[in-house]
This record gives C-alpha cells, structure tokens and sequence, in this order.
C-alpha cells in the first residue's frame, strides 16, 4: 500500500478566532502518514478517497473520518459526535471513546472503537460492521437498516429501536429493546464471524453473545401497503 | 444548535473569567447570537446584583442616554428606600451595571421593587453569583465586561443560536433562577412541556425574565431546593418532570451539576480529575482550556452528575 501525500492545516478549522492551539504536524513514511492533533478540532480526515494509512496522535472533535472510501486510520485518542460518518469502505479504529451517533449511515468498511460509544451509534447504518469495546448508550442501532454492529459491553435503553435489517450483537447487559427489535438465535455463521472479527482487532471476547434482529412487524413491512400504492396512483 | 460550558476548580479559585471565554469562544460556531457566563467570585457578606436597563440593539433616541441615567438612579434609590446600603455601583456599560450591597430582607420584594423600574431586569442576584451576557461571541463580551481578570471557584456559560426567542440579552442564558440566591442554569435543548411548567410556577409567586424554555429548569430547580431536595435529588427529579430533549448545568454556591434527558440527544463531554471538572458541548472547548491530550468521556442518558468546590 503506497503512503499518499495528505495536507492539512487544522489551525482554526474549527472556528477563525479560536485561542485554542491547534496545530497538525504531518510527517510521512513507510508507514503512511502521521498526524497530530491537539485540540480536537471538529472534521478532520473527512473526504478521503484513497487507500492509504493515516495515524492520528491525539483527539478528534465532531465529523472526524466522514464520508471515507478506502482509507485506514487509527486515531490513539478520542473522537466526538458523527465519527465516520456516511464512510464507503476502509478501516477506522478509535483507541479511546467515541461520542454519539458513531458510524451514522455507515455504508461499508470497519469502524473500531476500543472505548465507550455514546447514544444512537450506527443510526442509519447501511453496511460494514461496527465494533465497541466498550459499553454503548441508548437507542444503538436505532432505524439501521443493513450491517453489523458488535457490542461488547452493556447498551442502554431502546436497543435497535425502528430497525429495518441487519444484525447487533451485544456480550453484556441489555437496559432495553426498541420497537421491533428482537432475539435471535446465534448459528455457527455467526460465532465464526464474531471470533473473526474481534480477533483482526485484537478485542478479547467478553462472553456469549446475544443476537438482535427486526421483528418486521412494523407497517413498513406491511404487506397491504404496495396494494394501496397502486390505488392511490 | 447552542453550546454549554461549565468548569470547577476543587482545590481553590481559577482564572474562571478567561477560562470560560476561551471554552465559550471556541464553540462559537454553535451559536454566534449572543454570549453569556454565571461566574462564581469568591463569596462576601455583600449582595452582588448584575442589572440590565435596556437592549444593547434598542434604537438610541434622542433621550437615551438620559433616560439610562435616571433609570439607574432609581434603582439606587429604590434599594436604599428598601433597606439595601449601597457598596458599590458600577457600570460595565451604559445599558448594565454591577451593585454591590448589604441587605437582610427578603430577595423577592427587592428584585420585584427594582424590576418595576421600567426597561429594568435583573440578571442575577446572590452573595457570589454574577451573570454577565450580551449581544455578540464570546470574547467580545467578556471583553466588554472585563471579564478577564475574573477569579472564582466555578463558573457555566453559553453561546446561543436563537431559535424560538428573540435575538436579546433577555433571550441569553444563563438564567438566574428568580429569586433565589446563587443559582444559575444553561441549557442546550427544548423543553415540550414549557408553558405547563411556567404556570404551575407562576401560581406559586414566580416570574419569568423571557419567553425562553430554558428559564423554567433554573426556576424549577432553586424551588425544589426551596422545599428541601437537595440539588442532585431536584435534578434527577427533573428528568421526569421535563419533558423534551436537554442538556442543561446549573450552578449554586458550592456546586455544578449536569443532567441530560433519557434520549441523550443533546452533547456533553466531561473531563474529570482531582483539581478540575470541564465539561462542554464539545471537546474543544475543553482542549481550550486544557492544551493537552486528555481522557474524556460522554454522560449518558439519564445521567445526574453534581460535584462540590
């Protein structure tokens, strides 16, 4: 994989007249591209679309990695609200905690987080897969409509509330399941997976697991409505 | 959109006057419309009241300036003839003035005698509270008050992005919680249930500054501790009693204290260490303060935090 040159200059990204100091160093190698962050300014490594490798020293502010195709990033901190948003494909792995809405309307790729999540992560999701170390907050999953998400820890109220498709895994304790969310039985596809996938990411099973899927009894699975479509055109 | 911001010191007062401009001002894209702090000075037998005879954005007519004058003269007059002895009177602008004052009666018929001055609203009251906002980003303001000298033990702050009110300093958090000492909330959210709150606080004696949601959780809160919760009980309490989506921190004497809603749609990172609690809208606002690398985290739905100076 060949390093490509990436420029950024995150001095007052966030706002003109901001005191805080923020600063980007980037420095190449045959590693890809380093680049440090100290004062969690808000977009950065958003738009990337190229296979590459980025390492990010320090901590991102809101919209962080978003709409990526392709990239790998490691960020060895934390990262606010919306990280890896709308991302194509690629690997974002976050060290520490991440904020709400994780992985909104992700559509491919692997987004990691070692830490804790807060609410709503992979609102939207529309594929790839989403790994938490840590405990998530409410509404997780909510309105996820393909993909995976794996959580390890516990997750708070209103699990996979309004979700259309695809799969949430959770090794700890549940608050609550969302409208239309319900358990399923774990089949060996799935074991193999989660072994897979918790291994490439060095994260150390807690436990069983327990499976989450649509109930689809929800009116968008009503099977009436198309017929009443065509009455009303 | 909006942003919050709040920080202690635990082991002794702070540069909290320049802290809180700077978290204020990194977040200024959250909310350019106007700027406020409640910053904790160091405590005095002394009331400290922060008043505000007019909009900054009023139209100036030919009596103005004259009109502010005798306005400010008579709420002088008005605290003596009630019993208060004048410290000091200040004015940080034509339109806002700091008093300090020594007084023994009752805060309700002082506020309401001097509000009854027309144009006239008082921003805060209490032994160490201050409230300073107005028009404009942060810097700016504390610029304007001087606030960058200021040093405390704790402090909450706003930048607002005016959505259902006006563009006022009476639209601007933070809200004093009328009448009651030292306590002062912010907010980042919509409360549904607002106007149901606000006469139920009304028929007890109560009234409101603005047309502002936001005011009716610092009201609520200083009249839970009124009738003997203390502050986290009246917080958690408020999390089924305030129905909507928010974030808010308040502030008393010797406390701050957070809380969001069970759906936990509004943001809030928390810093946490033996000297200093930091916590705000967005990190940012945090690495403003704390030019360093640094553990953070997000509360969860539900979630009451209070912690003591």
């Amino acid at each position: 994989m060949e390093p490509v040159k990436i420029s950024y200059d995150a001095r007052g990204l966030a706002e003109p007249d901001a005191q805080a100091p923020g600063t980007a160093t980037i420095s190449h190698g045959p590693g890809g591209a380093t680049a440090v962050f100290d004062a969690a300014e808000l977009s950065i490594a958003v738009g990337i679309l190229a296979r590459c490798r980025i390492t990010i020293n320090g901590s991102l502010g809101y919209f962080g990695c978003g709409l990526i195709d392709g990239p790998e990033i490691q960020v060895k901190g934390r990262v606010g609200w919306s990280v890896a948003e709308n991302m194509m494909s690629g690997v974002v792995v976050i060290d520490k905690n991440a904020g709400s809405l994780t992985g909104a309307a992700l559509r491919g790729g692997d987004l990691v987080v070692r830490g804790d999540v807060g609410a709503r992560s992979g609102i939207d999701q529309k594929g790839g897969t989403i790994i938490v170390g840590g405990n998530a907050g409410t509404m997780t999953g909510f309105m996820l409509q393909r993909g995976r998400q794996i959580i390890c820890g516990n997750v708070g109220g209103g699990l996979g509330d309004s979700m259309y498709d695809g799969t949430i895994y959770v090794g700890g304790k549940i608050t609550s399941l969302g409208v239309d969310c319900v358990e399923a039985g774990l089949t060996p596809d799935d074991d193999e997976f989660l072994a897979r996938k918790l291994r490439i990411y060095g994260i150390e099973p807690p436990g069983p697991f327990r499976k989450f899927v649509c109930g689809r009894k929800l009116w968008n699975y009503d099977n009436l409505e198309p017929a009443e479509r065509k009455l009303v055109l | 959109m909006c942003g919050i911001a709040g920080i202690i010191h635990r082991t002794g007062p702070g540069d909290i006057g320049s802290e809180m401009t700077r978290m204020l001002q990194s977040m200024k894209h959250r909310g350019p419309d106007s700027s406020g702090f409640a910053l904790f000075g160091p405590p005095t037998d002394l009331f400290v009241m922060r008043v505000k005879l007019a909009d900054p954005n009023e139209v100036r007519d030919v009596g103005w300036a004259e009109r502010l004058e005798r306005h400010r003269n008579e709420v002088e007059h008005r605290l003596a003839k009630i019993g208060a002895m004048v410290d000091v009177l200040h004015g940080d602008q034509d339109y806002a003035f700091r008093v300090t004052f020594r007084y023994s009666g009752d805060l309700k018929p002082l506020a309401d005698y001097i509000e009854d001055v027309p144009g006239c609203e008082v921003l805060s009251l209490g032994h160490s509270l201050e409230i300073i906002k107005d028009l404009s980003d942060a810097q700016s303001v504390a610029e304007r008050y001087h606030l960058a000298g200021f040093t405390g033990t704790h402090a909450i702050g706003h930048v607002r992005m005016a959505t259902e009110s006006d563009v006022d300093i009476s639209g601007a958090h933070p809200y004093w919680a009328y009448p009651f000492s030292d306590i002062a909330v912010v907010h980042n959210g919509q409360l549904t249930n607002y106007h149901m709150w606000r006469r139920r606080l009304e028929r007890k004696g109560h009234r409101f500054q603005s047309e502002c949601d936001s005011e009716i959780i610092a009201v609520y809160l200083a009249q839970k501790m009124d009738d003997g919760l203390s502050l986290e009980t009246a917080m958690k309490q408020s999390l089924d009693d305030l129905d909507g989506v928010f974030t808010y921190l308040v502030v008393t004497a010797d406390a701050l204290g957070m809380a969001k809603d069970e759906m936990a749609a509004k943001p809030l990172v928390l810093y946490e260490s033996p000297e200093l609690v930091a916590l705000a809208s967005e990190e940012i606002a945090i690495r403003a303060v704390l030019g360093r690398e640094i553990d953070t985290y997000d509360p969860y739905e539900r979630e009451v935090l209070v912690w003591n100076r």
